[in-house]
């Protein structure tokens, strides 16, 4: 499957050569692939220009374009108060810088040890610009009674406010959020990042100077890539049949690991006991 | 929106309407959804015309944004599933069964609970679009997707005082 930045000219006699069926079948593939294992755009405008050519001569079509856009009008054209506000409801808010440049670094963990295979089309310079953007332009809806946690007059949290209280509201499963985290650390914020395609959620944990970043990302209808080590590996610790990859990262600790439908990472400046402890606390649930 | 994006808009949409919904078809197996998928797509369009228009690839940005427009519809009606299936765990001491037959019911209080119930069964197990729901009960798609909104949130509310 010729990957997204294949800049060769592209041979599209052989899709043609295709039955719809399997023509079908690649765009259902290509719409469940990770990110940089898709089909280029030029491609997938071939295919569906040839299986939308074929289905007129066989009179196998549904609407027209002309209906579809009078129902379009009719049923989903926004009205002109909805076209003064961004795509989304909830209005954008820009998270702390500090925040920020952590889900860059984080992001860039998560991409080192998760995207190469899908990345061997991509040139490296690519990925960091990716991962860049990435960070630049993901909204972070912060979460309501959060206020900037450098400020003398922070809110507390309240009691019963969890990262898995958080995810569980949202609809997504806790169980692979650490119980235990280590004493003196506080919940001061939780970040929800959420796209199209994925929602993240970041929790910042702090006690004095030190902190810790716990950041689950759901990929539901998409498959994970696998992690692939790298010289900053200190240990893959295996608990209960999943493997957590720690790393080294700038004087912080970071777990990375998949569970079920997520990516999860644990970075801090804390000792490798307290984040295998962390680690220790998930299974248990 | 400015007249010009609105007729760039129109254009692109007769331009890839047949092509997008060859795409959505084949990913989502349903051609009310593939409807939907689009639909949600050119709106998305018309919410941020500049983006879409000043793009050096307006095709390309339509098939992206489609593709995340899958994506999403394939996860939130896995996550609610996923809510429903557990809320309805939570429930079994409830169900009263009678002549063999569970009735369901008794799961919710009152009409109106029964109503969001029936919605966000259609939606996440039925696999219904918005605009079927929305047709159904004689409301706008865009009051479906209000109602559905708070439907799960009445879910949410629901599970986490059952826990």
């Amino acid at each position: 499957m010729p990957k997204k930045n294949d800049r060769t000219k592209q041979d599209y006699s052989k899709y043609a050569a295709m039955t719809s069926e399997e023509l079908a079948r690649l765009l259902r593939l290509d719409s469940e692939a990770p990110e940089g294992n898709e089909l280029d755009i030029d491609t997938l405008l071939y295919i569906t220009g040839v299986l939308a050519e074929r289905e007129k001569t066989s009179n196998n079509t549904g609407k027209t374009a002309q209906e579809a856009w009078m129902s379009f009008q009719q049923n989903y054209m926004p009205e002109e108060e909805e076209l003064a506000v961004p795509a989304k409801d909830t209005k954008p808010v820009r998270s702390h810088p500090w925040v920020r440049r952590g889900i860059a670094a984080a992001a860039a963990i998560v991409l080192v040890v998760l995207v190469p295979l899908t990345a061997k089309a991509l040139n490296w310079e690519k990925i960091w610009d990716a991962v860049a953007m990435w960070a630049k332009e993901t909204f972070s809806f912060v979460w309501e009674g959060q206020t900037d946690v450098d400020s003398p007059d922070t809110k507390e949290l309240r009691p019963f406010d969890s990262l898995q209280g958080k995810m569980d509201e949202m609809g997504d499963d806790p169980s692979v959020v650490p119980t235990w985290i280590p004493e003196g650390f506080v919940l001061k914020r939780i970040d929800i990042d959420e796209t199209p395609m994925q929602r993240s959620y970041i929790a910042l944990y702090k006690n004095g100077e030190r902190s810790i970043n716990i950041c689950i990302r759901s990929f539901e209808g998409t498959d994970p890539e696998r992690i692939e080590i790298n010289e900053e590996l200190l240990e893959i610790y295996n608990c209960e049949d999943t493997e957590f990859y720690i790393f080294s990262n700038n004087k912080r600790l970071c777990a990375v690991w998949i569970q079920d439908s997520y990516e999860c990472y644990i970075s801090g400046g804390i000792t490798i006991e307290e984040i295998k402890g962390m680690i220790n606390s998930i299974q248990k649930g | 929106m400015d007249a010009e994006y609105r007729k760039q808009i129109e254009a692109l949409y007769f331009e890839l309407y047949d092509k997008a919904m060859v795409y959505a078809r084949s990913a989502l197996d349903s051609e009310v959804l593939a409807e939907e998928a689009v639909q949600e797509t050119f709106r998305i369009a018309c919410q941020k015309p500049q983006s879409v228009c000043g793009s050096p690839n307006p095709q390309g940005w339509i098939i992206q944004t489609l593709k995340y427009t899958i994506r999403n519809i394939r996860t939130n009606q896995a996550s609610t599933k996923r809510m429903l299936e557990r809320y309805m765990l939570t429930q079994v001491d409830n169900i009263s069964i009678s002549d063999n037959q569970i009735n369901i019911s008794i799961l919710y209080e009152n009409i109106a609970d029964l109503e969001e119930f029936q919605l966000l069964k259609e939606f996440a197990f039925e696999k219904q679009s918005h605009q079927e729901m929305a047709a159904k009960r004689g409301i706008t798609v865009s009051a479906c997707r209000k109602r559905l909104q708070r439907a799960k949130e009445t879910l949410h509310r629901k599970l986490k005082n059952s826990v």
